[in-house]
């Protein structure tokens, strides 16, 4: 069936030590918690959500915020080189906090990663709403995305000294599933079990 | 010039050529297509390229067979782009319903025009 994409080696590291650096940037330490929008912030990344764009018609407009909208999640876009902010981001504002910060971290991560924007063809031979798709990208942001907001040092933290999921959750403005998939790919816990006698 | 893709048409081609088979039997034999994307595409949703791409040479056709060029938005849209060409990341379904897919075309090129414009005088 479909071919898995992998992560360039050492990819996963690389992000460890991204997560960790702009913490710092930002004057938080490791394990402290990062909102994607504050990074957007420190970045020059302008984010608005749907309903902030003005012009858009009200048919489009209750296509994209219908509450069982999840067909998409965010948009990316290169500003003007004059402007102040770098990029936009557009993202979806019926999505719950946790996923917003996920997505939005996924976009962040594009952008770090320096990923070549696909161009959204509206006049060729191929239909306006046609998009490449390009796999290896995905992944790299989806990896990036996930270790900005729940880095490794971050998760050794919160389960040494006994939280549970939903506190992490909480602390840390995860969805169930960001927290468990962190848990599971990071091996801390094992990681954990060692240092305990 | 807007073009459009006849997703009827894509529906019914794929549908017929599948001819009752098992969608994953039929996704296998494809390639790089799942068997629910298949599924969407019968119902009528929009596929990425790569998808499209592959569906056309399954079927044997060339890509034009499903597109539908559409003067009458001519002007609208290349009023509103400013360009043919929009450079974006989008985050999306793979495959997306028609209504969800125009919508998000009229967002880009809201955003493409936001984000073009010079700093000064604005």
């Amino acid at each position: 069936m479909v071919a898995k994409s992998k992560l360039p080696h050492g990819f996963a590291a690389k992000a460890e030590r991204k997560a960790e650096s702009l913490r710092h940037e930002l004057g938080l330490r490791s394990h402290e918690p990062l909102c994607a929008f504050r990074l957007c912030e420190h970045l020059r990344i302008k984010v608005v959500v749907v309903q902030e764009m003005d012009g858009l018609s009200l048919e489009s407009l209750s296509v994209l915020c219908h509450p069982s909208g999840k067909h998409w999640s965010a948009l990316t876009m290169p500003f003007h080189p004059s402007q102040q902010s770098s990029h936009l981001i557009v993202h979806n504002g019926v999505h719950p906090p946790a996923r917003q910060q996920s997505n939005v971290m996924h976009e962040v991560a594009h952008i770090l990663c320096g990923h070549k924007l696909s161009a959204v063809d509206t006049g060729k031979n191929l239909p306006d709403y046609m998009r490449l798709y390009p796999e290896e990208q995905e992944l790299e942001a989806d990896c990036l995305g996930w270790t900005l907001l729940l880095p490794r040092a971050a998760l050794l933290f919160a389960l040494s000294r006994g939280w549970d999921n939903a506190k992490i959750m909480e602390h840390y403005q995860a969805s169930a599933q960001m927290v468990q998939l962190r848990i599971n790919r990071t091996g801390v816990k094992r990681q954990l079990a060692y240092l305990r006698p | 010039m807007s073009v459009q893709l006849d997703t009827d048409k894509l529906a019914a081609m794929v549908k017929s050529k599948r001819a009752g088979r098992g969608l994953r039997a039929v996704a296998q034999e494809i390639g790089e297509v799942s068997a629910s994307t298949l599924s969407r595409i019968e119902q009528g949703s929009v596929p990425d390229v790569n998808t499209f791409l592959q569906l056309c040479k399954w079927l044997n056709v060339p890509t034009d067979t499903f597109t539908i060029t559409d003067e009458a938005t001519e002007t609208k849209e290349s009023a509103a782009a400013g360009s043919d060409k929009i450079v974006a990341h989008l985050r999306a379904d793979r495959v997306l319903p028609k209504a969800t897919a125009q919508a998000l075309i009229e967002m880009i090129q809201l955003a493409y025009r936001q984000v073009s414009q010079e700093a000064h005088g604005h």
